[in-house]
């Protein structure tokens, strides 16, 4: 074997298990063993030997106590991003119906469902163990090209907010100053929690990709945003401004929108929580179980 | 040799190794890896790797003249202790076991 296609070998097991920020560090490092090792007048066949067969190095290089774990708890997060991600896009569905045909500038529902499909796939890919896949690397890529798509919408919702507010007045006819208030804030807040679903999305997979613990902070932000926007979209594509009053409006509201959030973020906790216990416990057993610290990278 | 006992004393010859003075990844490998001819390179890099995750021996980048640039690693105040804990416990195995018997 020669040193590429070592390289390459180790590089398509480690990425396995770590992080892309580790197998850059390890494989420069074994790059530096290479250079020194040819410096000294060694062929590649020999450091290769020497260094052992690539799976048994990646392996050594592994942690074997803490990964299953840790994809346990991954893929709890990756049936609800998928989860999410459907939602999202019948979201999307439902609320150009009512928003759009007032004379959106643009149809970008097509637009925002293929990035939201792929997710999706990718989400549930990962959920049932796929993970080992190559294709696992491009995760981050694609959520930056959808980070992107959401901001474009979020620009467009903006333009459709300048729309409603000057036709409120006319839609509004006959509810009440609620409704119009609602009627105004509503997609402000549709474009805002879009625009902080993006960032905080970004930022969730530019810290999962770099295997940062905030990762599964970053992930609750996100659930929570999004289920924001779903709800305020879906308490603006209910509302009949002729036959509701401003209690059941203020009333409504609260029930689509601030309870199902709560809720969210409620199980979204207790279920972390859970399996944070479980993680713990796992691990103890895992304790037990070594003498030496058989805990690399 | 099995799992565990050659971990600890791979991990305790490493750290000893750079306790003496300032080494760059591959003279290491070399100097563990000629003395423990059975055990891949690798496993050497993979106890060196975990040693500076958990803070007893750093790195830094760093290259003699002319050369390509190189990765040292020094012992720290942490690993000194490690080592010193390792020194004592490998004692104490080596005197259970002759005082059976076992030869050395």
């Amino acid at each position: 074997m020669d040193r590429k296609t070592y390289l390459k070998k180790l590089a398509g097991e480690l990425r396995k298990t770590c992080t892309e920020n580790q197998v850059k560090d390890i494989l420069s490092d074994y790059s530096e063993f290479f250079d020194s090792g040819t410096a000294e007048g060694k062929s590649e066949e020999r450091l290769c030997r020497e260094f052992g067969p690539p799976e048994q190095a990646a392996r050594e290089l592994t942690d074997r106590n803490e990964t299953p774990a840790k994809r346990r708890g991954m893929r709890f997060a990756d049936i609800t991003c998928a989860a999410l991600t459907v939602l999202a896009a019948a979201a999307f569905a439902a609320w150009e119906k009512p928003v759009l045909q007032n004379g959106g500038p643009v149809e970008f529902l097509p637009a925002l469902l293929f990035p939201l499909l792929i997710q999706a796939v990718f989400s549930l890919r990962m959920a049932i163990g796929v993970p080992a896949h190559a294709g696992y690397r491009h995760v981050p890529r694609v959520q930056a090209a959808f980070f992107v798509l959401m901001a474009a919408a979020a620009a467009v919702i903006c333009y459709e907010i300048v729309h409603l507010v000057r036709i409120a007045d006319e839609v509004t006819q006959g509810g009440s100053t609620f409704c119009r208030f609602l009627y105004v804030f509503a997609p402000w807040g549709i474009a805002a929690s879009l625009l902080l679903a993006s960032v905080s999305e970004v930022l969730f997979f530019l810290y999962a990709a770099h295997g940062h613990p905030k990762a599964r902070w970053m992930f609750f932000s996100d659930t929570a945003v999004f289920t924001l926007f779903l709800n305020l979209t879906g308490a603006l594509s209910n509302i009949d401004f002729n036959t509701y009053n401003g209690s059941a409006v203020l009333a409504s509201s609260i029930l689509y929108a601030v309870l199902p959030s709560f809720a969210a973020a409620i199980l979204l906790l207790l279920l972390q929580k859970i399996s944070a216990s479980r993680r713990k416990t796992h691990g103890r057993s895992d304790e037990k179980g070594r003498t030496g610290n058989v805990r690399p990278v | 040799m099995d799992g565990q006992m050659k971990k600890g004393v791979l991990e305790m010859c490493v750290l000893f190794e750079i306790s003496k003075r300032e080494v760059y990844g591959y003279e290491l490998l070399k100097t563990i890896g000629g003395l423990f001819p059975e055990i891949d390179r690798s496993t050497v890099y993979g106890v060196l790797r975990r040693l500076n995750a958990d803070g007893k021996t750093e790195s830094r980048k760093g290259s003699v003249s002319g050369g390509p640039p190189r990765k040292y690693y020094r012992i720290t105040e942490k690993g000194q202790a490690a080592l010193r804990n390792s020194i004592r416990e490998w004692h104490l195995l080596r005197n259970a076991a002759a005082q059976l018997g076992i030869p050395e």
